[in-house]
């Protein structure tokens, strides 16, 4: 699996074009500097998102709805500096608003808790391109059928039911087995990071 | 936290959305006393969305490879002459809906059909038009480009032919993009304005990109880019390049890989979701590739490949 490096970014622009509308070097100024600094904080909203959102799929949606605001709103941040605060602040509001929206759901856990995690996840900066970079050389280690099992239980859209009949396994043999990779890899990363922090 | 702690098991549990209200609780009260465990639920889910914004490479699809939709013809739209709805039912598979809301609860909201839309390996037809955003659908246009064989360590994805960037200028192009090379493809969905119209439509597109092994070039970067218009506006008459096209898209994704790796007999795999919005009408494909270190503007390019691009239309229900 090679990450490389990658970069999304989605925008609704609201207003049908008449066709003869072209990108004003300011309005490509805009965009370039927007994509530079989403760029460059996308993987931490995506992991902050994850761990306010109980489903992957469900943090997918709402970082979807979290760049669509960045992008429309981008106009408000007065400098870049001011970036990544301001879009992990968007970022925590779609959250915990997609819990409101949701209800009381006994499924997720309490504000008390979601806001805890906020503030800590916010705060914390675990160095987002090291950890990436060392979960990137901890899935090279890992034997091609787990790393291959990995790739087909991440690829968007898979059915988890279709992919356990696939490698003759149950559904819960494979949950438990893909658990006991993760696992894996989250003790490979911090020893990654450990050793070369150490250097 | 030793990996056997049976907290794991459970932050496992949450973050794979089958938690019982039994198991969230529990695991609630024990992070609002225990600030390691939160920091290990916050990295498990670090790893977790890092883990889901991969793209899957061949290794992945070989897991996958028996599903329904790799046993669908290959729509090669350009040659088989179907009609986009009788294309996309030839290649169309009903996934069904999954909801069990226990283990998988996590892939619950997963499109109930997908339609392959495009599956395009450059086999047959004849090279893109070096004209700019094509005013038609179904065929490529863009920069000047050539369909090859198997050549300076590259051999084609799929099948025996590949797609060779040649040119990163066709006329009109602003030279302030004519470093890259450029490739667009209509295609259009007025077909599907019933499946679109309810607003939970999700596109999906991947392609293969790599480079040979040449002179001067030391590596080259890729990009793809999706662009969902509400009418043909955007892609005829006027400018042959994209810059009106981000602005009249109502929505847009793009994807990039900043430097494809060195290995010429290895793909690299682009792919982007997109959820369309009603008014939908058109989507534009744009791949571009450059190489690295950018070459002067107008140079001719020499082992930039592309192949395997495939486009699927699928449902997913918007959050609520």
């Amino acid at each position: 699996m090679h990450a490389g490096v990658t970069h999304e970014f989605f925008a609704a622009n609201g207003e049908a074009g008449n066709g003869v509308c072209y990108v004003t070097p300011a309005e490509q100024n805009r965009n370039d500097v927007f994509l530079r600094l989403y760029v460059a904080n996308e993987e931490a909203l995506r992991g902050f998102v994850r761990s306010l959102v109980p489903t992957l799929e469900d943090s997918r949606e709402v970082m979807q709805e979290v760049a669509v605001v960045l992008w429309r709103k981008f106009e408000d941040i007065s400098k870049p500096e001011d970036f990544r605060r301001w879009a992990f602040g968007v970022a925590r509001f779609k959250a915990l608003d997609f819990h409101r929206k949701r209800g009381r759901d006994r499924h997720c856990f309490g504000t008390e808790l979601l806001e805890l995690l906020a503030s800590e996840a916010e705060q914390a900066d675990p160095g987002y391109d090291l950890e990436r970079r060392a979960l990137d050389e901890c899935l090279e280690k890992l034997p091609r059928p787990q790393r291959a099992l990995v790739e087909a239980a991440y690829a968007p859209g898979v059915r988890m039911d279709a992919l356990a009949e696939q490698s003759g396994r149950t559904p819960m043999s494979l949950y438990k087995t893909l658990h006991r990779i993760r696992i894996t890899l989250i003790q490979c990363t911090q020893k990654t990071l450990a050793m070369e922090g150490a250097r | 936290m030793n990996p056997d702690d049976p907290a794991w098991e459970l932050i496992g549990c949450y973050l794979g959305g089958s938690a019982t209200p039994e198991q969230t609780r529990q695991l609630e009260a024990l992070m609002l006393k225990d600030p390691e465990l939160r920091e290990a639920f916050l990295r498990y889910a670090r790893m977790d969305a890092a883990l889901g914004g991969q793209t899957p490479s061949a290794a992945g699809e070989l897991l996958l490879s028996e599903t329904p939709w790799e046993d669908a013809p290959k729509i090669r739209s350009s040659r088989l002459r179907l009609s986009p709805v009788a294309a996309a039912a030839a290649a169309g598979v009903v996934f069904g809906m999954f909801c069990s809301s226990m283990v998988w609860a996590y892939v619950a909201p997963v499109a109930s059909k997908t339609l392959g839309l495009l599956w395009e390996s450059f086999e047959t037809g004849p090279a893109p038009l070096a004209e700019g955003v094509p005013n038609e659908a179904s065929r490529w246009g863009g920069d000047d480009s050539d369909l090859v064989g198997a050549q300076q360590g590259v051999k084609p994805a799929s099948g025996t032919r590949m797609l060779r960037l040649l040119r990163p200028d066709f006329a009109g192009k602003p030279p302030v993009t004519s470093v890259r090379a450029d490739m667009y493809r209509v295609v259009d969905l007025r077909a599907h304005r019933q499946d679109i119209g309810h607003g939970e439509a999700m596109v999906q597109l991947s392609a293969l990109f790599n480079h040979g092994v040449s002179g001067e070039a030391l590596g080259s970067d890729g990009l793809i880019t999706l662009y969902a218009l509400p009418n043909a506006r955007a892609f005829t008459g006027l400018a042959p390049d994209d810059s009106r096209l981000s602005l009249s898209a109502v929505a847009m994704v793009r994807k990039s890989i900043a430097r494809l790796d060195d290995q010429p007999q290895t793909w690299e795999k682009l792919q982007a979701e997109l959820r369309l919005p009603a008014e939908t009408e058109f989507l534009v494909i744009h791949l571009g590739m450059k190489p690295l270190p950018p070459s002067a503007p107008g140079s001719a390019f020499d082992g930039l490949y592309v192949d395997d691009v495939r486009l699927t239309l699928g449902r997913r229900a918007a959050l609520q």
